[in-house]
């Protein structure tokens, strides 16, 4: 059996590629499938911190690729989820350390190694971008309801199908559904037809996400946040399951108020 | 429109400010024709066009799309009155 490439790319940076690259990791893994998570953002390296892992780094993807580490030695397991692994990038190099050939030949190693290999591309268009697409079986879109990240998730849909991959998906990131329904941002709708590509989530805005980052531990180990879940419906989407997309709840609608209000220690406070 | 109204009026909502811009912008990126070059091509379709049959300028807007068989040139013109050449096939 040959695993998977899915590479989660976006144009502009800052909207969610790293936090949905670990997110889908461990979504994945937890349903049983062997996942490796691949940084492919040389000299900016960020997913070993989302993904709690930074301190157990000996070797990169660089060391891989030149020849003095075996793949297996600079995998690094997750404790708390055996079948997630993460591929960390290098720190102290930069983006043309790696051609897209040699992430061909590392993809092709690792798809005998696990199921899924998520690669998390770069920000921009230029050599990092090229690399993380490459190998890629499937590519994700992240974008967020903002002019500037619809606008380059444009161009990279273009740069994408330019460079005869399979149709590129959606995922629609920190969604505010309380500010669509007053007409102060983007809807899904609105998103969709200007891009024109096919849906594979909504991820709604989502405080967890930053509190959980913080500590290393993404949302999607515990899908009880509404991001956390949002991760979980993506994962069974990608492992072939019809999963409907759900209307999210006004994050100001008064029940959600009322249960933040038992939730926070102090009761009450924030808005 | 009476004060009673234009006191209660809501401006149009951002999103959909922020959707007409993105269409704009998106549509000059997806073609590799500058806006300079599409005014333009605009100038000499008027000439060309004006020749035969009375157009109207102001509503004509000219676009690019991209589509399954590469880029397409949309004119759209509105025409103001057919000339007596043109019926005359002169």
């Amino acid at each position: 059996m040959s695993g998977t490439v899915i590479t989660i790319t976006s144009g502009k940076g800052g909207v969610g590629k790293t936090t949905t690259t670990a997110n889908l990791g461990v979504a994945l893994a937890r349903h049983g499938k062997r996942v490796a998570c691949v940084d492919a953002d040389i000299g900016l390296r960020n997913l070993d911190v989302v993904l709690g892992l930074e301190n157990r780094i000996v070797y990169d993807i660089v060391d891989v690729v030149e020849g003095r580490a075996r793949l297996r030695q600079a995998l690094i397991r997750d404790k708390r989820l055996p079948e997630l692994q993460m591929l960390p990038a290098a720190q102290t190099r930069d983006k043309t350390a790696v051609n897209p050939q040699q992430m061909m030949k590392l993809a092709d190693d690792l798809r005998a190694e696990v199921d899924f290999i998520i690669i998390d591309s770069p920000a921009g268009i230029e050599h990092g971008f090229k690399n993380a697409i490459a190998p890629a079986d499937r590519v994700l879109i992240v974008t967020t309801p903002e002019v500037s990240a619809v606008r380059d998730a444009d161009r990279i849909i273009g740069l994408v199908e330019a460079a005869e991959k399979p149709k590129p998906q959606l995922i629609l990131n920190r969604l505010r559904p309380g500010m669509v329904k007053r007409g102060d941002m983007l809807a899904t709708d609105d998103v969709l037809e200007i891009l024109a590509i096919d849906l594979i989530g909504i991820v709604p805005e989502d405080e967890t996400i930053i509190t959980s980052t913080n500590r290393g531990n993404p949302v999607a180990y515990e899908q009880k946040s509404r991001a956390g879940q949002a991760y979980g419906r993506i994962a069974r989407r990608l492992l072939g399951e019809d999963v409907p997309f759900g209307v999210f709840e006004d994050e100001t609608g008064i029940l959600s108020r009322v249960q933040r209000w038992f939730r926070s220690p102090n009761g009450g406070g924030g808005a | 429109m009476s004060w009673f109204d234009s006191l209660f009026r809501r401006s149009e909502p951002s999103a959909q400010v922020a959707k007409s811009r993105l269409k704009v912008a998106i549509q000059i990126d997806r073609s590799n024709l500058s806006p300079e070059l599409l005014h333009m091509l605009q100038d000499d379709i008027v000439r060309a066009i004006s020749q035969r049959i009375d157009i109207d300028r102001e509503g004509m807007r000219i676009t690019t799309e991209r589509g399954e068989r590469g880029q397409r040139l949309i004119a759209d013109i509105p025409i103001k009155a057919v000339r007596a050449k043109a019926a005359s096939g002169e």
